[in-house]
């Protein structure tokens, strides 16, 4: 079994260890929100987004984890269900998890909410998945780059192009590409809007 | 914003719902094989395995009130039923002489050393035939492991001479225990007998204890006649007390 260092340091390779951290802390979490929080399946969503939360920061460049995993998690919990609950105003949420430990470097999540602020990046979304479901290494490269925080050289090594130019320069035509089928979809609902 | 500029940040808002997507996805999943799994066991109800459906289908229920029984195929109860059996018959009827002389237990090894060799024990045997008496093989009781496989059974021969010589003056008699042939040789009072042959742990280290009338006697590893004393320690007589009625 890793232990949380291991796993932090894994988890910047591999994201399929997410899966493990997930199982590990899921009991304790969801056991935690529910002394909290009545609604099951809104605790469920908030425990996967706290999880992917943690991934996200585990993947920044410095990010230095002063407690355990499951402390962090479960105060990322705590502030979404107290938002949630609308305590908030009346009860700050403190950086303080359950047990006393303190939480030095967790910060509230992005809102889930507002990961689809408007119709191009609902389009770009929708662009991204057929990529992702297609062939090349459209996707790759810019979930790299743009989601992992990878370098280009590190890009370079793992998807196994000859140096980190030639990844720069097929990122460029896959943005251009990107922004070529944005378009197209926008104009396509564009002209169907007038004619509707 | 203009539709002909693509910024970094829509790229990235975009990517970023794409990837949390697939990771709700694949936790989704994993929740879904958590709650396809068999329930944890709570409180009062027998633990199951965890099996694929298809595996579970042709499980059996011997009764349906025996919740136990449910998750055991038919085929498993009669194997686990054969290898129990198989087991008590084993430990039960294993004898000392029965095994390869190579092959000795460690309670053979382990045994104190006997103080009298066989060739000097007959004659103290011969010296008691003068008076009449029975030999017989009497199973030593040990300390109960209820519920557990004993350990194999252990039986010494016993000869029991009455009458004949005088005896000691509060009339139990003698005896000589030879451990290395497993032999007690017994002079005791005209109508005597063993009711029960006792030893506190397997290895017989402690000699071995005889019941004669609801009176405890202990036979330590001797070399010569000695004098049958009864116990006269309340804590003695409570643990003989408790492997007799352990092996009742």
């Amino acid at each position: 079994m890793y232990t949380d260092e291991e796993l932090i340091r894994l988890l910047r390779e591999d994201s399929g260890l997410l899966s493990t951290i997930y199982q590990r802390h899921k009991a304790y979490c969801i056991r935690f929100m529910q002394s909290l929080y009545h609604d099951q399946d809104e605790i469920k969503d908030i425990y996967q987004d706290a999880v992917i939360t943690f991934y996200e920061k585990v993947q920044q460049p410095g990010f230095v984890l002063t407690c355990s995993i499951a402390t962090y998690l479960s105060a990322i919990c705590r502030n979404q269900v107290l938002k949630r609950i609308s305590f908030s105003g009346r009860h700050p949420v403190s950086h303080v998890d359950p047990n006393g430990e303190l939480i030095k470097n967790s910060i509230d999540p992005a809102d889930p909410g507002e990961e689809i602020k408007n119709e191009r990046v609902k389009a770009l979304t929708a662009i991204l998945k057929e990529m992702k479901m297609g062939s090349g290494n459209c996707y790759e490269i810019l979930a790299r780059y743009y989601y992992r925080g990878q370098s280009m050289d590190k890009i370079a090594t793992d998807l196994h192009y000859t140096n980190a130019d030639n990844v720069k320069n097929q990122k460029y035509r896959c943005q251009e590409k990107l922004k070529a089928m944005l378009l197209k979809r926008l104009g396509i609902r564009n002209k169907e809007v007038r004619n509707g | 914003m203009d539709n002909e500029i693509l910024s970094e940040l829509e790229i990235k808002a975009a990517i970023r719902s794409v990837e949390r997507e697939a990771f709700r996805e694949k936790f989704r999943q994993l929740d879904q094989e958590d709650t396809q799994q068999p329930p944890m066991p709570t409180p009062g109800q027998a633990p199951t395995r965890g099996r694929a459906p298809a595996i579970r289908r042709e499980k059996i229920w011997l009764s349906s009130s025996d919740r136990m029984m449910q998750f055991f195929t038919l085929g498993e109860v009669i194997v686990s039923l054969v290898a129990c059996f198989i087991g008590l018959y084993t430990s039960w009827n294993i004898k000392p002489g029965d095994q390869d002389p190579a092959k000795k237990t460690a309670s053979d090894q382990q045994a104190p050393p006997a103080l009298l060799p066989r060739a000097q024990l007959e004659p103290v045997s011969r010296g008691l035939s003068s008076a009449k008496g029975e030999q017989k093989e009497m199973t030593v009781l040990l300390p109960g492991s209820l519920g557990f496989a004993r350990p194999g059974k252990i039986s010494l021969t016993v000869m029991i001479n009455t009458g004949g010589e005088v005896l000691t003056p509060s009339g139990e008699g003698y005896y000589l225990y030879d451990s290395a042939h497993r032999q007690i040789l017994l002079q005791l009072p005209q109508g005597g007998v063993i009711d029960k042959l006792i030893a506190t742990d397997p290895l017989l280290s402690d000699g071995v204890y005889i019941s004669m009338r609801g009176i405890y006697y202990h036979l330590h590893v001797s070399g010569a006649r000695e004098k049958l004393a009864p116990i006269q320690g309340k804590e003695k007589i409570e643990e003989l007390d408790k492997i007799v009625f352990q092996n009742q």
